[in-house]
């Protein structure tokens, strides 16, 4: 058996195998590791995976009866459903071909039984997910299973490297390879900014030579953006988007089977209500998806619509990825798309066949928004498209890392050490700070005290061990990166669930009264402990929950091209936009009540209104860095008079809003761009300490102080439960160099501030020239930052104060 | 300084912004939920809570012994947080250079030290309830009669007040509800519980070392 059967069998399929499908099979041959640069759809899983059969057929040329060789490879994929799909796959072709090679599934729905029964004979496949596979680290003799693994595919490594998982998946590759330094390791990655860097991350700081394979295929996408007839009639704010849904129901109606994307689950739940209502005839062919509706119901949609038997399903990002829906042929994204990426994966969930053509129509939900549809196109005309930024230092994987090898056969910090450094996550761990997260297991991180009792990992000559069975059980319990939100579950009398609710909608209400879930009304029956039993209403209008979940920033890049597409509006011999055309209007009122700035320009307008006076700046830049920005602005006008600023943003520019006049040519001469240490700025400007504690909760979790969704809950568990607010308290308080805690300031840094992309913003500012205007009237441009309810505030307060004038508020409203 | 008093039948009791509350005609210091002992019980368990984090509230609990010098300390329940550790011989020293003042337990539920532990302290239990001029005292809260006042802990109850500009500020405070009082937890290890103001609440949330009566009103929703 060699590769001339395999091209047989490509040809008995009427395939033809593509370059880069032949191009990794010889590099994997040939011992590389690498990166497949391929979209969904080309035949990607068919480039690595008869890689790693050839590479067996080498191995074991006659091999029919004999011994088992055992572990071979194994192939992660980020999520379960998609596991499925990859042994289907793969275990037919080996039946094809006559091949004892085998195949199995490991993941969180695999039962104890099929894993008992792998544990004493592994596939020679082992389809899994990275915290399956921590879990196979945390096993006795797990070196055993691992003994003749030769390769590791990570499937789809553009969703996973952006995450914590990405930081799970280098610590386990960097502990296979510490098994067996000839493991070769293959990602497969659809194409974002990233990919050389994808590539090195993945691959870590190995000798093993290394290649980058890229597909030659080319995803056509066509965007078209639906229009409001008159311009003059559609609103200039908000973000639910329904106006247009009589646009999109003759879309629904002409084609197979749609998907269409919101951005959040209360959109979502909006949107199936009103097509349902506007168009009846849909009733039993549509389906709603999203991450909040339970497991069940969403399996039962992602299989109606893989057999085609779904007209429309509205959902959230909960579709992004994941199975194949061949029968769909179209693809509306409603609201911004936020960014590049997201929307070219979105546009490709239809024609899921090589070189089809993904056509995606832009449901714009506000005026301005509009431009959004141009800006996209200008993107994917120009190759534009975000980077995935992997997580560096991060100490609470590292932690849980640690505990789970220790909660196996336990590990020498020496050997651990030495493959940690070589990940791309941790490669400037000191010795030091590993000998810091050393004894944060081993006792606690605290200076020794006479009668401290601290119980995790022990040490046993120079190995770091768990001896404590209930230690042992927790952690196993707790693993992983994925935080959740504590939820209510929502279900029937029956038992029946439909899905999970947060704590802070459900609060509000009471048993009687209806709410809007997962496409019905619901009338609530009671609230007992974390369940909202309800029953079905006949009720027409229910209260539509929301989620927390905050708003995602438009990336960088989509900001680039909106910038870039206000300035071909300037442009006669360029602009052949459709939706900059319909902007006409709007952009003419700009202008007139204002100014509409090219890309050499920085607008700001100060308008008096009864609300204030109000300062707005466009730095078109995302909400995340408006935040930041906002901050600092807001308190070097502070300087110059004792002042309270209510602070508002989008993604286009942010509002300071005053009760008092601001001097705003006296505010300019202070150069409020002109920063010369951001990080100093950000610490006057902003309460940091607020958002790490927020940052700090999914740190906790991972690292193993808080645990949830702990089964059987005895009165010894009960007593060890704590939030990661006390921790991050106590810490902040008596051990204010843990690393955890610092890890949470970096992380809203980076994360949550963007600073890399705020100080590229500043540079941007400083070259352009300012324009000040004086509208009588708020502009098209600031109305939607103006009506926006979310809100903060920037004042010298203290507590006490603040306190005090809350409690007056209070007490003048009752 | 504003001192919030609240009186049942003619006697006199001060809610303090330690967490506390002073019943000054019998000289008594009432103290709900220390959870003593949390964070040794947490380290012996693998979860790394500062050591010093649990002294804090012995040092508390001292200094309001010295400015109060109170007769009788009660204390309503979760005294310990769980298991006997070592945090109990530091109580136990603490209460030694005090014997002159006796201390009182209304068993909490988190109370599963031995019997044998208490008296080696002197420390008199009440299993459930202790009852004194009319005020039922327990750990949890319980139905009294109309002429009965009951204050409790148990719940760690908090507030949440919620300003201009989406601001909020979550507090602990002292819950009145008619002819009931729940008590804020003493020990620095402890959450909050948000409680909703209603029509009969009165709320005296604790800010630093001042404590402020939030008003009742009618629930929004």
């Amino acid at each position: 058996m060699t590769e001339k059967n395999i091209l047989a069998w490509f040809k008995k399929q009427r395939w033809k195998p593509h370059v880069f499908q032949m191009e990794t099979w010889k590099a994997m041959l040939d011992g590389y590791s690498g990166l497949i640069n391929a979209p969904t759809g080309s035949g990607k899983t068919y480039s690595a995976w008869f890689g790693i059969l050839l590479e067996y057929l080498q191995k074991y040329p006659n091999d029919q009866k004999k011994t088992k060789p055992g572990l071979q490879a194994i192939w992660i994929t980020p999520i379960r459903a998609l596991a499925k799909e990859i042994e289907y796959a793969t275990s037919r072709s080996c039946t094809d071909l006559g091949i004892p090679f085998s195949v199995a599934i490991r993941s969180g729905d695999t039962t104890a039984g099929q894993k008992a029964k792998q544990k004493k004979q592994m596939p020679e496949l082992l389809i899994t997910t990275p915290e399956s596979l921590h879990l196979l680290l945390s096993n006795k003799g797990y070196p055993d299973i691992f003994k003749n693994l030769s390769t590791v595919v990570v499937d789809e490594w553009h969703e996973l490297i952006g995450s914590k998982r990405g930081v799970q998946m280098e610590l386990a590759l960097s502990r296979l390879k510490g098994l067996n330094p000839d493991l070769k390791i293959w990602g497969i990655s659809a194409t974002i900014g990233n990919l050389e860097e994808a590539k090195d991350v993945l691959l870590g700081k190995y000798e093993s030579p290394t290649k980058m394979i890229r597909s030659e295929i080319v995803k056509n996408v066509q965007i078209e953006t639906i229009f409001p007839d008159v311009i003059e009639n559609f609103p200039w704010a908000g973000f639910i988007g329904t106006q247009l849904l009589p646009k999109v129901i003759p879309i629904i109606h002409k084609s197979q089977s749609v998907l269409i994307f919101t951005n959040t689950r209360s959109q979502s739940e909006i949107w199936y209500q009103k097509l349902l209502e506007a168009a009846p005839d849909l009733a039993g062919l549509i389906a709603l998806h999203h991450g909040s509706l339970d497991q069940n119901t969403r399996t039962w949609v992602e299989d109606n619509l893989h057999e085609g038997k779904l007209k429309a399903v509205i959902c959230t990002s909960s579709l992004d990825l994941g199975v194949d829906f061949s029968a769909v042929d179209t693809v509306i994204q409603v609201g911004s798309p936020k960014g590049v990426a997201r929307f070219m994966q979105r546009a490709g969930r239809s024609g899921h066949r090589p070189g089809a053509l993904s056509k995606i129509y832009f449901v714009p939900t506000n005026s301005l928004e509009i431009i959004e549809g141009a800006a996209m196109r200008e993107a994917i005309k120009q190759n534009v498209i975000e980077s995935r930024v992997p997580y560096v230092r991060s100490f609470d994987v590292l932690v849980q890392y640690l505990v789970t090898l220790a909660v196996s056969d336990g590990f020498d910090p020496d050997v651990i050490y030495k493959e940690i450094i070589k990940t791309h996550c941790f490669a400037t761990v000191t010795k030091d700070e590993f000998s810091w997260c050393l004894q944060f297991i081993t006792n606690g991180g605290n200076s020794l005290q006479a009668y401290d009792e601290f119980y995790k990992v022990e040490i046993e000559d120079g190995i770091y061990k768990v001896l404590d069975r209930g230690v042992a059980m927790r952690h196993r319990l707790s693993m992983g990166t994925i935080v959740g939100d504590s939820a209510l579950q929502v279900k029937f009398l029956s038992g029946k669930r439909l899905g999970s609710i947060e704590e802070s909608f459900i609060s509000k209400l009471k048993p009687g009264d209806v709410f809007w879930f997962g496409g019905k009304n619901l009338e609530i029956i009671k609230v007992h402990h974390m369940e909202v039993v309800v029953r079905k209403s006949t009720l027409k209008n229910g209260k539509i929950p929301s989620w927390q979940g905050g708003r995602m920033p438009l990336s960088s890049q989509l900001s680039a091209m909106i910038r870039y597409k206000i300035d071909n509006y300037f442009d006669d011999k360029v602009n052949d936009d459709p939706e900059l055309n319909k902007l006409k209007g709007l952009f003419e009122l700009q202008s007139k009540r204002s100014h509409l700035p090219t890309s050499k320009e920085f607008l700001i307008e100060y308008v008096q209104t009864k609300e204030g006076y109000h300062v707005f700046m466009y730095p078109f830049e995302g909400r995340f860095v408006h935040e930041g920005m906002a901050a600092i602005v807001a308190r070097k006008i502070s300087e110059i008079q004792p002042i309270t600023f209510s602070i508002a943003m989008n993604d286009y520019g942010f509002e300071l809003l005053s009760d008092q006049e601001i001097n705003i040519e006296e505010a300019l001469s202070l150069d409020l761009f002109n920063i010369k240490n951001l990080e100093s700025e950000i610490q006057m400007s902003i309460n940091a300490t607020e958002m790490s504690k927020r940052r700090f909760r999914e740190i906790a979790s991972i690292a193993g102080l808080v645990f949830q969704g702990y089964p059987n809950k005895s009165m010894k568990t009960r007593h060890l439960q704590a939030n990661s607010q006390l921790f991050f308290s106590v810490f902040e308080k008596y051990d204010a160099e843990n690393l955890l805690l610092r890890q949470a300031y970096d992380e809203v840094l980076d994360f949550q501030l963007e600073i890399e992309r705020m100080r590229m913003a500043y540079d941007r500012i400083n070259q352009q020239s300012i324009i000040l205007t004086r509208p009588i009237k708020p502009t098209p441009f600031a109305f939607p930052i103006m009506v926006d309810r979310t809100r903060s505030l920037y004042t010298n307060e203290n507590i006490q104060d603040r306190l005090l004038k809350m409690k007056a508020q209070f007490d003048k409203d009752s | 300084m504003n001192r919030n008093f609240i009186i049942v039948n003619n006697q006199q009791l001060e809610l303090l912004p330690q967490k506390a509350i002073y019943w000054h005609e019998t000289q008594t210091l009432i103290i709900s939920d220390i959870h003593l002992g949390k964070a040794t019980h947490f380290r012996k368990n693998g979860l790394p809570l500062p050591l010093e984090s649990g002294i804090e509230d012995l040092r508390m609990l001292e200094a309001l012994l010295i400015k109060y010098k109170p007769s009788r300390v009660l204390l309503l329940g979760d005294l310990f947080h769980s298991e006997w550790n070592q945090e109990w011989l530091l109580f136990g020293s603490l209460l030694k250079k005090y014997a002159d003042v006796s201390f009182e337990l209304v068993r909490g539920n988190h109370d599963i030290l031995k019997i044998h532990h208490y008296d080696n302290l002197n420390i008199r239990l009440h299993e459930h309830t202790f009852i004194e001029s009319g005020i039922v005292f327990s750990h949890e809260k319980i139905k009294v009669d109309d002429n009965q006042f009951s204050i409790s802990g148990h719940i760690h109850p908090g507030y949440k007040l919620y300003g201009k500009g989406k601001q909020s500020l979550s507090l602990p405070c002292f819950y009145r509800e008619k002819n009931t009082l729940i008590m804020p937890a003493f020990g620095k290890l402890t959450g909050l519980a948000h409680l909703p103001s209603t029509k009969h609440s009165e709320i005296f949330v604790i800010s630093e070392d001042q404590v402020h009566l939030i008003k009742s009103r009618t629930r929004l929703f």
